[in-house]
């Protein structure tokens, strides 16, 4: 199936590159049109206007690439006055030009994509220090690093990666399908063993993935859906921090038991995804934010040693939504999906009590 | 920042059901009925019919990708995204497309969604851009008929209820192939008014109306959580028969303040165009005039006959903006009178169904009753072409608007609504 | 027309004329009647409708006043407020209208259209009303025309903008007003709109005249419109005049239906003509009774009077009455009686008369051949004994037996006359018989020694064959032929023609004779008349005879000197 997507997306790209030239490409193919339309002897005399959101320094460029594309010597020429104007659509920007003769105007257009800015690159705060692991075009579900080899849990199965010349290469894969909306799944190594979970699933197999894994139905995840499920009762997450256990219920909040599972409280103020740590002699906890997932996610270090959710560091901002957040040595994994490229980036959540 | 948003949600559908979109920080809780009132009444969802009714095509185009699906979707970008189909490829003579279909695909019936030879085959040697296109408009879902009659999809959800007249319902499909969506069903009171639905908002009755665009405004500053698209219809003057002579067509054109109708009565919302298309779709929408004349007005209508002129006078934002429009015309001799049934001219909303200009130009064509445009056709020349054998007068690109409850996540991504059971109700 | 027709119509149209006489006077007098408590009516109605014109201009005034005190006006002077907030307002103030404009008549927000921001408004304003709180009557443009509206001015925000708004004068206004049945008030306003209660699509151009003369006086008028050609839609109306900077703002209409007193009317006339028609049968029959009293003997009179003139002297007219008309009856009677009498004693006479003729006719005829007799006799006395006695005897015996033979003759004449046979008819071509005639005569016409009688023949073409006895024709054309050639001492002309007449033919016989006088044309065909010396007189009375036989007809025409012409008409079958 990845293949198949792989191909369609391949010619997706493909499609898009023969609509997405560059600005100099669509100045010369629009002067090359405008050209066209021009006899012998008339010379272009252009206006341009910039209705786009095309910044005034790439816009300011269009008219003299135009007027040099179409400069031409010629005598007793007849000015014929062009109204370049800069728009833009979905499907990106748009050079329209409009050919004015006496009581007639011709139309010709040339599309471009500007380039894309450089994704922004995720600066962790200063106490909580968030580096980039691993990223791909598939929803990833949790990663785990050992040595060499990097398991990487994702919505088709579990992939092997071994590291080569610095390079990360993919070396093997057990398929686990996840059919779920917002599917979640937890990647544990212990020793050589690696435990898999998705939603009513669990599978169990060596962790480099010598032989088949075997996968049986239960597991920690609801099936069908993108909960946790203990006792007959469903939840987001759950993170022990010194006796009082947190709750990310289905009501879209907090909730705290002590060790007698008595209800304390409830609070509203992380996202559905946060870990426990036990760092810097605290009952600390490292939670995403409250946000939907159109905006992106930041991750902050929060102090939860009286009850109470007081931030103790800077938040680690992302380029979107944080989708998964997963206990990862001292710290924590949080797996991203970058609004912009649609990418699903897995960084190590590092803390440093020192600042 | 529309744009933004509608590229987010657009991107959104079009990326998440490939395997299934991870979602936030606050994780989406499954269950629960979304209650959503409108105020088109709509007889089916079936691709196959086209509803005659502007309103009851937005809705239904609105509302299919719920249902049914095609092969293809268009992304934010306005480009084919693998759907239904995962890949495609030409043969070796590139006389013919052929498309692989997603494994696992079920129809809401249970039964498996498996063409013929494992692949789909279209024997068409036109760019693969244009028949993609074409395969993402909502005509080309793909649909089968049960014994008993009921038409299935492969969506998100399925039609458990859906009587002209009565509330409709939308059953979570636990098959789908992307992932069974977060709600249980979706429940959708159809023919309510702008006024009942903000009544019903009101006392609790339904979690998503839609709005009146002046309302939009105040609405978000009381802090109530609205969803607003880029301008998905767009307000124009259809002349419905052949009655009014092109001059005074050109005079009622050019008659029109849009400056002041959209400044006072639209409240700035939305754009003052002279196209068909909204701007952010095509690009191109400013090459149509939409400058007001009122001296080249009266000289094009001198001596010009009165007109019937119609519009739906119950809607809070055509009514007044038709009296505007029938003052404007006065001041250049025209008289439009206010009729029923057949008129000259109709002020009508004209929904733009699709991110793809030809897709939404051919449910135009079908509302104006125009040739569809060719696949070919270059989109100015064929909205040019559209709008000169109409003679429609294209007045306004407006954006929707719903008012939402706080617990509604995701509207109108209907396969990611979920509802928040701590939010506020 | 006859005495007893006349008498009906006199009776009837007298009686019929009578209940028309009071018909119209009662109506008249019922109409005035009427007319004067409708106009009382319609004054007091009037009087109503304008206290509660006031009534509700002061509740504008008062209305006005708060909302231009009202927050939701000053934020939309201030153009702090939605272009349509004027709507909101007006509900609030409970007012129909409410523009908030700027001073140069700019809408800034109206209620009743809200899409008219920024045109002007055209409510007809003036710099006056600004500073006058005082409510007036004006059109005010709406999207379906224009409704007439009781309006009042107010300024806004320090007067940097002004509320102008007030009340439709709709027809509710005047339901208020609790009208009576039959009556209704109505406002009229220009440039020709009326506002009914009861919503009656009247054409509102019947009123112009009303209108024109309140306009042209200034004043109050009245005048009775009618809506259809149905007498029975015609209303009276009292009309008052609104007034506003010298102009006709709207009128004012009290009206009452004049259906009822239509109906009264034509009850009254239907009555009337109900009474008029019994007037007029009883009239007639009443008439017909009397006039057949009265006129039945004068009928009896009439016949009688036609009897007699028919000859019935016999007549008597059976009349037993006291009165004028019985009188009238035994005087006829008398009359008859009277007549008779004298009829019968003038045929005594006549008779007398003829007897007398015949015995002079006698003793003439006898005469003549008498005296010869006497003298012959006396001859032969005398010549007895003398020699020439035998040739006296001989000559006086031939004398004696032919005066002797005239004798014969003339009593022979007088026992034809006698005995006039009766005719056997048979079709008889009359040409034959004349021609047969003529040729009887036609050597006496040549005889010598007499003057010669030129017979001229004119007879009709194709025949003319009638039934008769030919031989009494021959006897009767012969003796007029001999009357003629008696008429013609000294020769002349007999003209004989015959010619169609009717189904039957006309024979004239003309002499070219002395003629005759009147009285001997009278006389002509009594028996033993004759006009010629000789004659016994029995020629013509036989024709006449033979004529009278034939059911034909016989006259004669002639003038002294002239000539005569006998004319026969003979029918042309039998009788």
């Amino acid at each position: 199936m990845m293949r198949d997507v792989g191909r369609g997306i391949c010619l997706f790209f493909l499609c898009m590159a023969a609509n997405a030239q560059t600005l100099d490409d669509a100045v010369s193919a629009l002067a090359k049109k405008i050209s066209s339309r021009l006899a012998p002897a008339e010379i272009a005399r252009l206006t341009t206007r910039n209705l786009s959101s095309l910044p005034a320094a790439d816009a300011a460029k269009i008219q003299p690439a135009l007027t040099r594309a179409l400069q031409r010597r010629v005598r007793d020429a007849k000015t014929v006055d062009i109204a370049v104007t800069i728009s833009e659509n979905l499907r990106g920007y748009l050079l329209v030009a409009e050919i004015k003769r006496e009581g007639d105007v011709s139309i010709e257009m040339a599309e471009f994509r500007a380039g894309a800015p450089a994704a922004a690159a995720a600066r962790p705060a200063a106490s909580v220090e968030g580096r980039l692991v691993w990223e791909q075009e598939a929803p990833m579900l949790d990663l785990a690093l050992s040595g060499d080899q990097m398991l990487v849990l994702d919505t088709a199965g579990v992939w092997l990666y071994s590291r080569n010349a610095g390079k990360w290469e993919r070396s093997a894969q057990a398929p686990i399908s996840t059919n779920v909306r917002d599917p979640r799944g937890r990647l544990q190594v212990s020793g050589d063993i690696v435990s898999i979970d998705v939603p009513g699933i669990t599978c169990k197999g060596p962790a480099n993935l010598s032989s088949s894994i075997h996968c049986e139905e239960g597991g920690r995840f609801t099936a069908g859906r993108n909960t946790l499920s203990s006792d007959g009762r469903e939840f987001f997450t759950t993170a022990d921090i010194g006796g009082d256990t947190l709750v990310a219920e289905l009501d879209g909040r907090t909730h705290i038991y002590d060790a007698a599972h008595t209800a304390q409280g409830v609070f509203d103020v992380w996202g559905s995804d946060f870990v426990g740590v036990s760092a810097c002699g605290a009952r600390l906890v490292l939670a995403a934010t409250d946000n939907d997932r159109r905006s992106p996610d930041s991750v902050a270090l929060y102090d939860f040693s009286n009850r109470a959710t007081v931030r103790v560091s800077d938040p680690v901002e992302f380029a979107g939504p944080v989708t998964a957040l997963w206990p990862a040595g001292d710290g924590a994994l949080a797996v991203v999906r970058n609004l912009k490229s649609g990418k699903y980036a897995a960084y190590n959540l590092a803390l440093d009590c020192s600042r | 920042m529309r744009r933004t948003i509608w590229r987010s949600i657009a991107a959104a559908s079009a990326l998440s059901a490939l395997v299934g979109v991870l979602d936030a920080a606050r994780r989406p809780r499954y269950g629960g009925e979304l209650r959503v009132e409108m105020r088109a009444t709509l007889k089916t969802l079936d691709p196959a019919e086209f509803p005659e009714d502007p309103a009851a095509l937005a809705a239904q185009r609105l509302w299919q990708p719920a249902v049914f699906e095609t092969l293809v979707r268009l992304d934010d970008h306005g480009q084919p995204q693998p759907w239904l189909a995962t890949s495609w490829t030409h043969d070796l003579a590139r006389k013919s497309w052929i498309f692989t279909p997603r494994k696992d695909v079920k129809f809401q019936d249970g039964s498996s969604w498996s063409p013929a030879g494992g692949a789909i085959s279209f024997p068409d040697d036109r760019p693969i851009d244009q028949i993609l296109r074409e395969l993402a408009g909502a005509r080309n879902a793909i649909t089968m008929r049960a014994a008993d009659g009921t038409l299935l999809g492969t969506g998100p959800y399925r039609i458990a209820k859906w009587d002209a007249g009565k509330p409709a319902t939308l059953v979570a499909n636990d098959q789908y192939w992307g992932g069974r969506p977060y709600l249980d069903s979706i429940t959708i009171q159809m023919g309510r008014s702008l006024a009942d639905q903000a009544n019903d908002f009101q006392v609790n009755k339904a979690d998503v109306v839609e709005i009146a665009l002046r309302d939009l405004r105040s609405a978000k500053q009381r802090g109530t959580v609205t969803s607003e698209t880029p301008p998905m219809e767009t307000l124009a003057l259809l002349f419905e028969n052949g009655r009014v002579p092109p001059n005074v067509r050109a005079a009622l054109a050019l008659s029109i303040d849009r400056a002041a109708i959209h400044n006072v009565l639209l409240q700035r919302q939305g754009e003052i165009s002279g196209a068909l298309l909204p701007r952010w779709l095509s690009g191109y929408a400013f090459l149509f005039p939409a400058e007001r004349d009122v001296a080249k007005a009266k000289q094009l209508a001198s001596a010009a006959a009165a007109l019937s002129f119609a519009y739906d006078r119950d809607d809070p934002m055509l009514r007044p903006i038709g009296e505007r429009i029938a003052l404007n015309a006065l001041e250049a001799g025209i008289t439009l009178r206010a009729g029923n049934g057949t008129a000259d001219v109709r002020l009508v909303r004209l929904p733009i169904t699709a991110g793809d200009p030809w897709l939404a130009l051919l449910d135009l064509a079908s509302l104006l009753k125009r040739a569809p445009p060719a696949t070919t056709a270059d989109a100015y020349e064929a909205e040019k072409a559209m709008l000169d054998a109409s003679g429609a007068i294209p007045l306004f690109q407006l954006p929707q608007g719903w008012t939402l409850r706080s617990r509604v996540h995701n509207w109108p991504r209907f396969e990611d609504i979920w509802l928040d059971p701590g939010a506020a109700p | 027309m006859t005495f007893r027709t006349k008498l009906l119509f006199i009776s009837s149209f007298t009686v019929a004329g009578a209940v028309a006489l009071v018909t119209g006077a009662v109506s008249i007098s019922t109409r005035r009647a009427l007319e004067r408590i409708d106009t009382t009516r319609r004054e007091a109605l009037l009087s109503q409708f304008r206290a509660e014109l006031d009534a509700q201009s002061a509740e504008i005034a008062r209305r006005m006043d708060l909302a231009a005190r009202s927050p939701g006006v000053q934020q939309i002077a201030a153009g702090e407020a939605e272009y349509d907030r004027a709507e909101s307002e007006a509900a609030a103030a409970s007012l129909d209208f409410l523009d908030v404009i700027q001073p140069d008549l700019t809408i800034i927000s109206s209620a009743h259209w809200p899409a008219r921001f920024g045109y002007k408004n055209d409510w007809q304003i003036s710099p006056d009303d600004w500073h006058s709180s005082d409510v007036f009557l004006t059109r005010i443009p709406t999207q379906d025309g224009s409704a007439p509206a009781l309006v009042s001015v107010r300024p806004v925000a320090g007067g940097k903008a002004l509320v102008v708004g007030g009340r439709k004068l709709s027809p509710e206004v005047l339901k208020s007003l609790g009208i009576a049945p039959g009556m209704r008030a109505l406002l009229w306003v220009p440039p020709g709109e009326v506002i009914d209660a009861q919503g009656r699509g009247n054409d509102p151009h019947k009123l112009d005249t009303l209108v024109q003369q309140v306009r042209a006086r200034n004043a109050p008028a009245t005048g009775v419109v009618q809506w259809t050609a149905d007498r029975a839609s015609a209303e009276g109306f009292a009309a008052f005049p609104i007034m506003r900077a010298g102009g006709l703002a709207g009128v004012l209409l009290a009206g009452t239906s004049l259906q009822e007193q239509m109906a009264l009317e034509r009850s009254i006339l239907w009555t009337g003509v109900v009474v008029a028609g019994s007037g007029i049968v009883i009239g007639f029959l009443l008439g017909w009774w009397t006039t057949e009293r009265i006129t039945k003997p004068v009928e009896r009179l009439a016949e009688g009077a036609r009897a007699v003139a028919g000859g019935d002297l016999d007549t008597r007219v059976d009349v037993i009455s006291l009165d004028e008309i019985g009188e009238l009856a035994r005087a006829f009677n008398r009359m008859t009686e009277q007549l008779l009498e004298q009829r019968e004693r003038a045929i005594q006479a006549e008779r007398v008369a003829a007897w007398r003729e015949l015995a002079r006719r006698l003793a003439h005829e006898l005469k003549n051949p008498l005296f010869p007799l006497q003298i012959t006799i006396e001859n032969l006395q005398r010549a007895r004994g003398s020699a020439d006695f035998d040739e006296v005897f001989d000559e006086s015996t031939s004398t004696l037996l032919a005066e002797l033979g005239n004798l014969k003759t003339i009593i022979g004449r007088f026992s034809d006359f006698a005995k006039m046979p009766t005719p056997q008819f048979e079709t008889v071509d009359v040409n034959d018989v004349v021609r047969s005639v003529m040729k009887l005569y036609d050597a006496r016409f040549q005889a010598n020694g007499r003057p010669k009688i030129e017979p001229v023949l004119e007879l009709a073409g194709n025949g003319a064959r009638v039934s008769a006895d030919p031989e009494q024709l021959r006897r009767a054309f012969g003796n007029l032929v001999l009357n003629a050639m008696d008429a013609m001492p000294e020769g002349g002309t007999l003209r004989v023609r015959t010619a169609p007449h009717g189904s039957g033919v006309r024979i004239e016989i003309s002499d070219s004779g002395q003629g005759l006088t009147e009285e001997e044309c009278a006389r002509l065909f009594t028996p033993y008349y004759t006009t010629t010396q000789h004659g016994t007189g029995l020629g013509l009375a036989i024709v006449q005879s033979v004529v009278s036989d034939h059911q034909g007809k016989i006259s004669v025409v002639s003038r002294p000197g002239q000539g005569a012409t006998f004319v026969i008409d003979l029918p042309g079958g039998r009788a």
